[in-house]
């Protein structure tokens, strides 16, 4: 990939149209599908992705190349969609999905209300339909994360770096967002699985 | 688990071959993560959108005749 070539930074600093062209080109659609996943309409996702990639352009100078250029654009993603969600309803400090997790142990640590069991042929059929409304129920942060990893394959670093999260702060947000979306997909009454009751 | 040391990545699965609940769980959440990358994969429709979205860009900030969009 030109990303990993010695003088690509120094390039995307020049504005070199075809760094910048080769940025746009690879990583445009990823950006669009994680605004989408984030929650975004397609044309807010549309508007943040050209937005994104504008102040990307405009800040190309700043690109020192310490980290890969796919950081740097979640980064100014992640804090596009941040402004456009001032209003942040829900906090991440204390989240009932820890207590309905909790509620599943009893108090030796066992399961007390374990997983149902599920055909994982229909799991993952009800999953492709039922999670569209599930997301919708995961707090903004962790979403962002949940999408980063899961969808967009960022490694560890690269999302703590873009969210300014520890990488403990991050695995409790990822902890969160599976299980909520877990919580989510059972409550909506994901089949039971009769060949291993 | 990328960050656990072996020792602990090896009980943890060790555990998922006894305890059927926790392996459940885990076989739930691989699903998840699984389907949710299907799911989110680019439509053609999708493609040619992007394609526009991207001319757009790169006029923006070039001006005309820097599209370079389509070259794959």
């Amino acid at each position: 990939m030109p990303f990993d070539e010695p003088d690509f930074a120094q390039r995307v600093r020049e504005r070199d149209p075809d760094a910048i062209r080769d940025v746009v080109h690879a990583y445009l659609s990823h950006l669009v599908r994680a605004a989408r996943a984030a929650g975004l309409s397609a044309e807010e996702a549309d508007d943040v992705a050209q937005a994104t990639c504008m102040t990307f352009i405009d800040t190309a100078p700043r690109f020192e190349g310490r980290s890969h250029v796919r950081t740097w654009l979640f980064g100014i993603m992640y804090r596009k969609i941040q402004e456009a969600r001032r209003a942040i309803k829900r906090s991440d400090s204390m989240d009932d999905i820890d207590a309905i997790m909790e509620s599943r142990f009893d108090e030796k640590g066992a399961w007390s209300r374990p997983p149902r069991a599920v055909d994982m042929d229909a799991y993952r059929s009800e999953i492709r339909d039922r999670i569209g409304d599930c997301l919708g129920t995961v707090p903004d942060r962790q979403r962002s994360a949940f999408v980063m990893k899961e969808i967009e394959g960022l490694k560890t670093d690269e999302i703590c770096n873009i969210m300014e999260v520890s990488v403990t702060n991050l695995g409790v947000l990822l902890h969160r967002a599976r299980n909520r979306l877990r919580e989510c997909l059972e409550g909506k009454g994901i089949r039971d699985a009769s060949a291993e009751m | 688990m990328e960050r656990l040391g072996w020792g602990r990545r090896l009980s943890i699965h060790v555990h998922l071959l006894m305890c059927r609940h926790c392996n459940r769980y885990a076989s739930q959440l691989r699903a998840l993560g699984s389907s949710i990358r299907v799911l989110f994969a680019t439509s053609s429709d999708e493609k040619q959108r992007l394609r526009n979205l991207e001319r757009k860009i790169l006029k923006a900030a070039f001006g005309e005749g820097s599209d370079g969009a389509a070259s794959s």
